[in-house]
């Protein structure tokens, strides 16, 4: 099993989970995708919707920081103790 | 008539009091659209070179646009424009509310403002007539009482009316106009040339729509399809939950959040200013703009000794993190109160929190003391000064009636290398977007045709995945937000067109993709223009159009005798940020020098970045050929 430290930035992210931060335990071969859909059953479908497109692809309306990198690769792969960010791509105004 | 626009203007001449209705042809239409268009076409034709900004000879521009009063979501701003008193550069700034469509309503897309009343006087709008009226009792008024004073004595109680307050009067160099008390054509100094102009206010008001649209029933579907969708986008559901003011916490964990005069990129006190402060404890209501779902804009009443009065608006995020991190101030009544004070009196909110927050270094580093200051003692963090200095701006009292000047002119009259902290491009304040963290918005601050601003181009991380909309703009390749390559050049300038577009369609840029919030997507834009005018255009055309009004208002500034050596960032953000999530980071000098000269190369600019013959002819612009180039080009 690993442990996998998720953060949620925006206020309206942290106003679904209830919480800015979260520890969840996953299996060993667990990846990003693996992750999402975790926090998705969680979470419920407001949330779920928001993550994935109707092709179960990450929809272009959230952005995933892995240990300080953007990443768009749902296949990637979590280490025990990774940190993931889960945050909108906010550009300004 | 051609649909969607009534293709006359109004020429007011306050030397004169001369008032004139022109008819303008759909061929200027086509090629400048309106708002940033029109104003720079106007601007850049009949204004003589080195005119004084605070002159006679100045003109003031309202323009609409070709799709301004179309009931869909976005469409609402109103674009004002004139030779900025602040930068010396061409100048328009942007409103939201619900003036644009009723002036277009009444029956003309623009008006012009000429020479200079002798005494105060108002321009009355009403159903296609128009008379210039008394306002000597309104002169000195803020900006809510004049407001409601001349809705009174009009009997029109809907009237809108765009004003400024005692600020423009008193020629404070960023004084902006007040649009029905709350939203702001902000930047530049707009409302000084108003006040220089003894105008107190444009008023309009339609009993009846005076244009019609091509297919109605087609613009009632495309808002429709908004309604229906902006709920499945959080970055929508965001800004209408917690407003712009969302931005506080996601910008201040990424240490781009720019605090104590930008010497840092987050601020400790940042979660008591956040949008979730903000809504629990001084959010009354939320309003809205002509048409709008989202409903962003905040309505507050801070509490004691900050009492506000919720018609003039609550702070947005720039006003949050001006008069909050970037003066260390987290007391959000002392920040909504800071808000009132310049809606009230007219002034942008961006320019004066980056006045005060320079004023304050200057304070902690020596350069200046209470001498200096008339026995003020200036601090990060103490929100009764920065209250204080900010009341003394706006009335040009004492030492505020230097950084009434702005920070560029203020460090100049200061002396003693105050130079130094004054952060400004082209002598414009910058706005609270950290440069050194989104490289991107400080190529847009360096070469903005009207000085450092936030609104020039979409922001970096619009650009680190590439979704359906950016490959509509031809952006097929995904850039990181601290790339300074030709990738990001490229994306930077395909957006530029795509905002310039924006403004010059009098379009709100977060309803539009690729803002975060954005709904619509640029082919949805397309949709919109075809369906209001009845024209069979397309997203290049469009875009053509959004680099024309780019390109002249360049060329506006290039023959003001602007060069590359103004497009150039103040010395801080070559500087490492000091602290915050980013500490360490800067902006490496060599790299952008040589990004603004590819930048221009792309652009068609040469190598002052002044755009080439060759690129004005490919525009249409022979005429601004002759005028930087004389005739023998």
């Amino acid at each position: 099993m690993i442990r996998v430290k998720v953060k949620y930035i925006p206020e309206l992210i942290k106003s679904i989970t209830g919480t800015s931060e979260e520890e969840i335990t996953l299996g060993e071969d667990a990846t990003l995708r693996s992750l999402l859909e975790t926090i998705a059953r969680t979470h419920g479908e407001k949330l779920e919707e928001w993550i994935f497109n109707s092709k179960r692809e990450l929809s272009g309306n959230i952005l995933l920081v892995v240990n300080g990198e953007i990443t768009f690769n749902l296949e990637r792969k979590l280490q025990d103790e990774d940190t993931v960010v889960l945050t909108i791509p906010f550009n300004g105004g | 008539m051609p649909y969607a626009f009534t293709g006359k203007w109004l020429r007011v001449d306050l030397s004169t009091g001369s008032i004139r209705v022109e008819e303008v042809a759909e061929e200027v239409y086509r090629e400048y659209l309106g708002g940033r268009g029109l104003v720079a076409y106007i601007l850049f034709r009949e204004l003589k070179p080195r005119v004084d900004p605070l002159s006679p000879n100045n003109k003031l521009v309202f323009a609409t646009s070709i799709i301004t009063g179309v009931p869909v979501p976005g469409v609402n701003r109103i674009v004002v424009g004139a030779k900025s008193p602040l930068t010396g550069t061409y100048c328009e700034s942007e409103a939201g509310g619900y003036f644009a469509p009723e002036l277009k309503y009444t029956g003309f897309d623009v008006v012009i403002i000429e020479g200079k009343s002798e005494k105060p006087v108002y321009l009355w709008i009403k159903d296609g007539r128009a008379e210039l009226r008394e306002a000597k009792h309104l002169w000195g008024k803020l900006t809510r009482d004049a407001t409601d004073e001349i809705r009174r004595e009009l009997g029109e109680p809907l009237a809108r009316v765009a004003c400024i307050g005692p600020a423009g009067e008193k020629l404070v160099k960023f004084a902006n106009i007040v649009f029905d008390y709350r939203y702001a054509a902000g930047r530049g100094g707009l409302g000084a040339v108003m006040g220089f102009k003894m105008l107190k206010a444009v008023v309009v008001r339609a009993t009846k729509r005076s244009v019609q649209f091509y297919d109605e029933k087609k613009l009632v579907e495309l808002a429709r399809w908004f309604y229906e969708n902006w709920r499945k986008q959080p970055g929508a559901v965001s800004r209408s939950t917690y407003g712009t003011a969302e931005l506080v916490t996601p910008l201040n964990k990424d240490g781009t959040l720019p605090t104590l005069n930008f010497r840092g990129g987050s601020f400790e006190l940042a979660d008591e200013i956040s949008g979730e402060a903000l809504n629990k404890t001084i959010l009354v209501n939320r309003s809205t703009c002509f048409a709008c779902a989202i409903r962003c804009k905040p309505d507050v009443k801070a509490k004691h000794p900050y009492e506000t009065d919720p018609a003039y608006g609550g702070p947005e995020y720039e006003t949050i993190a001006a008069f909050g991190s970037l003066c260390g101030v987290s007391d959000l009544n002392a920040i909504a109160y800071a808000n009132q004070i310049c809606n009230a009196h007219g002034v942008d909110t961006i320019s004066a929190g980056v006045v005060v927050a320079f004023a304050i270094e200057l304070f902690e580093r020596g350069i200046i003391s209470e001498r200096d200051t008339d026995g003020l003692n200036l601090r990060f963090g103490d929100s009764e000064a920065v209250l204080r200095l900010l009341n003394m701006i706006v009335k040009r009292e004492g030492f505020g009636d230097i950084l009434a000047e702005g920070v560029k002119r203020a460090s100049e009259i200061i002396g003693r290398g105050a130079e130094k902290y004054a952060i400004h491009v082209k002598g414009r304040e910058a706005p609270m977007h950290e440069p050194r963290g989104k490289v991107g918005v400080g190529l847009a601050y360096a070469l903005s045709p009207i000085g450092a601003d936030h609104l020039q181009s979409p922001h970096d991380p619009s650009f680190e995945r590439v979704a359906e909309h950016l490959v509509a703009l031809g952006i097929t390749r995904p850039v990181k937000r601290l790339d300074l390559d030709y990738n990001k050049i490229r994306a930077v300038y395909y957006g530029m067109l795509w905002w310039s577009l924006l403004d010059c369609l009098g379009i709100c840029k977060f309803t539009f993709a690729p803002h975060s919030a954005g709904v619509y997507t640029p082919n949805h834009l397309v949709e919109v223009v075809n369906a209001a005018t009845g024209w069979n255009t397309s997203l290049w055309t469009l875009l053509k159009a959004g680099e024309r009004a780019l390109n002249l208002a360049r060329a506006f500034n290039a023959r003001e005798g602007f060069s590359s050596k103004d497009d150039t960032l103040p010395e801080r953000f070559f500087e490492e940020l000091e602290f915050g999530a980013r500490r360490g980071q800067r902006i490496a000098r060599g790299e952008f020098t040589k990004a603004l000269r590819l930048f221009y190369e792309i652009a068609g600019w040469d190598s002052e970045g002044r755009p080439t013959p060759a690129k004005l002819y490919e525009l249409g612009l022979d005429y601004a050929v002759r005028e930087i180039y004389g005739d023998k080009s």
